[in-house]
């Protein structure tokens, strides 16, 4: 006879607007099993999508069920942003035949995580020790620039902070970043830190590279302006180039910002669809120099620690976190 | 004198590079005698205080705070733009004062917010706040101060923040020629040095240099101001436009970064003195001028600070805190009367009140001849001292003193950090766990545990159910259970606890142990019992389905962040509940358990410094010294 706790088995997720990632916990303190992600288009409904996993995985029916998606959510109706699905968290629950689902923004998930990451799924980049008990910053770019931060509440807990902060406005430390903005500001009627720090803020930085140095720009997907970015490449494109290492600049500038803004001296954690993909690269782009560069401050921002999450699902082990803190 | 007056009036100050500001805090809220001192008439900051407290009625102040612009961080405080420095600890022994609270002003300000009334605040645009959300503030004077406030279980917890050093982000032209003309001289140009009074006085330079005027020379921040309100120059005019404009592109760069749907505030020597000119300036229009983001701002008020002592009750508060965090309600029931009857005692009979409320501690292990020589009394004074207290004696004294003491001791406030030395480490999860453990023996409930003891020891059959860590605690009980005689057995998986209660009858006892109390598969397991004619005791938290089910809860009420911890003190707590019942049941049948031995709690004098209670707060006290193994 299979021990069944109380809560388990659980289904987590990771929904975003393209893909949607699930994984198994089967008991309290197992690791997440069946990993596996679904393309959200081939998928007519949410619930659609959960089937389709369980079956294809040969999972039972969980019984509680806890995920990430990349919208807001503020009450039992949740839709996405230019996205189909769109669901009652409790007729989902009933469809699912779950005693629980919890569901939560796909960075407020990425939050939870952060206070039990593992060395091993961190990437260190540079800043001294943590100071304990102080708050954590967190920073995301990929579809779009998920920010958030997580406050000790002196009782061995963390409030998670969940504000808009990607659309903090910009700020250029350069002349030719001047520039740079100057053309975006043509196209956008507010430059958030978002318009830069995301993936189609990679193409945007693409694009206002082109115009400054009159080249008619290709029509390029994110991973295309990655790809053609890195030196020695046959396909490499200077402004592709320029692009990378002015969003690596641009995310130490407002990173640096975050963690002034929040006191966060426990250190910044980024997590998000790109920055994890560029491996060790990342360390070569002027990210930290960059993020320390804030004048009389330098010394207060050498000393932060910054960590890239290199866990494979760390909004996963986020929405585990939420069921527990509810138990 | 009203109820809500404090015992002995309270002493608040704010101490910036220029001036102390002292008042005298009666009653909460209630400030008098205010005084503004200049630092540089006084030697030091023991001068100043002192030079107030000369102008007072004789009236002991026990409790002192003190707002300081400066960063505030351990035991040391060193005025950054004043030579003053001292050691808060050193200082509140000099002065006297039983707590001395030193805090960041900005960190004082942010915690007067909860506390403005409608008259203290004037709002600036469109928008609602949302109750018991994030709150932001800005404070703009010689440098640009910024916080938050992040609403916690039963308060607030303020943010230790350097949000002023952000880089700067220009919104258009003018402020892109403001920020290349600020980049010919500094490297980094922050928020802050453009949103302060020196930033004026730059900004000012920069539009000069922008239509090629020679900047007239020197001119400073509130003569730029004056001139920009009466219309009279220019350039002034464009200063203070752009200062207002970015204020407002800083404010909701903090607003959209903390989610902050409870409101921003705008205090500081700046924006509050130029009037009705900042409702009309462009802060708002900027403040929502954030592209697809409108809407989330324009839901957002904006505030100006006018109340004056607006940082003074942010100082009150933050002493209150600590003084309710630091003298629990057993604690204050003996210490307080010693300090309420004070006064009515003879002066020798004083110099003992004061030694026990320096030194409770200390009191409590100290025998007679050790109290009356500290005090530098004869040993029947004390004797004396005690009587005056309603005690029988010094033993009946020492009690009341103990349960006190020992119930203060914060377990909110215990975390073990990673500096912690190992010894450190034992004392404060030992300390933890005792505080809680005389925490639900204040709570116990003799008829439950009455009742409880009689149900299991007529019981034929006892099953003991629990899930996940629990079943630990329900073999231990099934193990003593045993021990007694009484036929028992533990079930920790779900399906078997639905065979087992399905074989239960009357005279059977199911023993459930949940501190949740809302477990399905346990609930289930309470229902059966019940159906079948067995008696359901349950070692629960109250007000829970499983307390309401069962026929007798024995109540734990421990909240313990399972988030991020194992189950620890609550693990033991419900353990002690087990040994509870099983030595009453022992006794009933007149066997020989032996009862858990009592432990003694003896804890080391710390040396006492000041220590950091929240970011920007330090506190010294003599309860301090009591409880600060436990931080």
């Amino acid at each position: 006879m299979v021990s069944q706790q109380s809560g388990f088995p659980r289904l987590l997720g990771d929904v975003g607007g393209t893909n949607a990632r699930w994984a198994w916990q089967a008991a309290p303190g197992q690791p997440l099993s069946h990993i596996s992600t679904l393309a959200a288009r081939e998928h007519a409904s949410i619930g659609a999508c959960i089937r389709a996993y369980l079956m294809q995985q040969a999972l039972p029916q969980p019984r509680d069920v806890a995920f990430g998606i990349a919208t807001a959510v503020t009450g039992d109706s949740v839709s996405m942003t230019n996205h189909p699905w769109s669901f009652s968290i409790d007729a989902l629950r009933r469809s699912l035949g779950a005693a629980r689902v919890r569901v939560l923004n796909d960075f407020e998930a990425l939050a939870h995580a952060v206070p039990v990451l593992q060395a091993a799924d961190l990437q260190a980049v540079g800043g001294g020790g943590a100071v304990p008990g102080a708050a954590l910053a967190v920073i995301g770019p990929g579809t779009g620039l998920g920010v958030s931060g997580l406050v000790s509440d002196g009782n061995g807990g963390w409030r998670v902070i969940a504000g808009e902060g990607g659309h903090v406005t910009l700020a250029a430390c350069n002349g030719r970043e001047s520039s740079l903005l100057a053309v975006m500001r043509e196209r956008f009627s507010h430059v958030s830190a978002e318009r830069a720090l995301s993936g189609p803020g990679l193409v945007n930085l693409y694009e206002a590279a082109c115009v400054l140095d009159a080249e008619a720009p290709a029509a390029l997907e994110p991973a295309q302006v990655l790809a053609r970015s890195e030196p020695g490449v046959a396909e490499h494109d200077a402004q592709c180039e320029e692009a990378v290492k002015t969003f690596a600049a641009l995310l130490g500038t407002v990173a640096g910002n975050l963690a002034l803004t929040l006191g966060a001296r426990g250190g910044v954690f980024i997590g998000g669809g790109i920055v994890p993909r560029l491996g060790e690269r990342f360390s070569t782009l002027p990210f930290r120099s960059r993020f320390d560069d804030k004048g009389r401050f330098r010394s207060y921002l050498e000393a932060v620690p910054v960590w890239v999450i290199t866990a494979q699902a760390p909004a996963l082990l986020g929405a585990a976190r939420a069921l527990d803190s509810e138990a | 004198m009203t109820a809500n007056t404090f015992d002995s009036p309270r002493l608040v100050a704010d101490v910036g590079g220029t001036y102390a500001r002292f008042t005298l805090e009666t009653a909460p809220g209630a400030f008098e005698r205010a005084a503004t001192l200049r630092c540089a008439d006084h030697a030091d900051f023991h001068a100043a205080v002192s030079a107030y407290l000369k102008t007072l009625p004789t009236d002991r102040i026990q409790h002192a705070a003190v707002a300081i612009a400066n960063p505030v961080e351990g035991d040391e405080v060193r005025m950054t733009n004043y030579h003053w420095q001292f050691s808060i600890e050193a200082m509140r022994e000099r002065l006297g004062f039983d707590t001395l609270v030193v805090v960041n002003d900005f960190t004082a300000l942010a915690m007067a917010l909860p506390r403005l009334a409608s008259g203290d605040r004037r709002q600036v645009g469109g928008g609602l706040a949302r109750e018991r959300s994030v709150v932001g503030i800005l404070g703009s004077g010689s440098g640009l101060g910024v916080s938050g406030l992040i609403p916690a279980d039963d308060g607030w917890i303020a943010l230790g923040t350097e949000g002023g050093h952000a880089s700067f982000s220009p919104r258009d032209e003018r402020e892109l020629a403001i920020l290349h003309f600020a980049w010919k001289t500094l490297p980094h140009v922050s928020f802050e040095r453009l949103l302060s009074g020196p930033g004026l006085e730059l900004i000012y330079r920069a539009l000069a240099d922008r239509v090629r005027t020679r900047a007239a020379s020197g001119l400073s921040a509130p003569e730029i101001t004056r001139r920009a309100l009466a219309a009279s120059d220019a350039i002034c005019v464009d200063t203070l436009d752009a200062f207002c404009a970015m204020l407002g592109t800083a404010a909701a760069n903090l607003a959209v970064t903390l989610g902050a749907l409870g409101g921003i505030y705008i205090g500081g020597g700046i924006v509050p003195r130029l009037g009705e000119y900042f409702d009309r300036s462009r802060f708002r229009q900027r403040f929502e001028d954030k592209g697809r983001f409108s809407a989330y701002l324009a839901q957002i008020p904006t505030w100006v600070i006018t109340a004056e002592n607006a940082t003074f009750h942010g100082v009150s508060a933050i002493l209150a805190a600590q003084l309710r965090n630091l003298s629990g309600a057993g604690a204050s029931a003996i210490l307080g009367q010693i300090q309420r009857v004070r006064p009515k005692l003879s002066p020798a009979e004083r110099r003992v009140a004061d030694h026990v409320l320096a030194h409770p501690r200390s009191v409590l292990n100290d025998p007679v001849a050790e109290i009356a020589r500290t005090a530098q009394v004869s040993q029947p004074t004390v004797i004396r001292f005690c009587r005056s207290l309603g005690c029988e004696g010094l033993s009946d004294f020492k009690l009341r003193l103990a349960s006190g003491l020992t119930g203060t001791v914060p377990v909110t406030h215990t975390q073990v950090t990673s500096d912690d030395s190992v010894l450190e480490l034992g004392t404060k999860v030992l300390g933890n766990t005792a505080s809680s453990i005389l925490q639900v023996r204040d709570h116990l409930n003799r008829d439950s545990i009455d009742r409880a003891i009689s149900l299991l020891s007529t019981a034929k059959r006892v099953d003991c159910y629990a899930v996940g860590y629990y079943g630990a605690v329900a073999q231990d009980a099934q193990y003593k259970f045993l021990r007694l005689g009484v036929p028992s057995g533990t079930y920790i998986d779900p399906r078997v606890q639905v065979l087992a209660a399905q074989v239960l009858g009357p005279g059977d006892v199911a023993f459930i142990v949940s501190p949740s109390g809302r477990k399905d598969e346990l609930l289930a397991v309470a229902d059966l019992a019940r159906e079948r004619g067995a008696a359901v005791v349950a070692i629960t938290a109250s007000q829970t389905p499983l307390a309401r089910k069962a026929d007798v809860s024995l109540i734990v009420d421990h909240v313990e962040d399972v988030d991020l911890h194992l189950p620890m003190v609550s693990r033991v707590l419900h353990l002690l509940m087990v040994d509870i019942v099983t030595v009453g049941m022992a006794m009933q049948r007149q066997e020989s358990l032996a009862p858990p031995a009592g432990s003694e709690m003896d804890e080391p004098r710390l040396v006492p410094r000041a220590r950091t209670v929240a970011p920007g707060v330090s506190a010294a006290t003599p309860l301090a010294n009591i409880t600060s193994h436990s931080h």
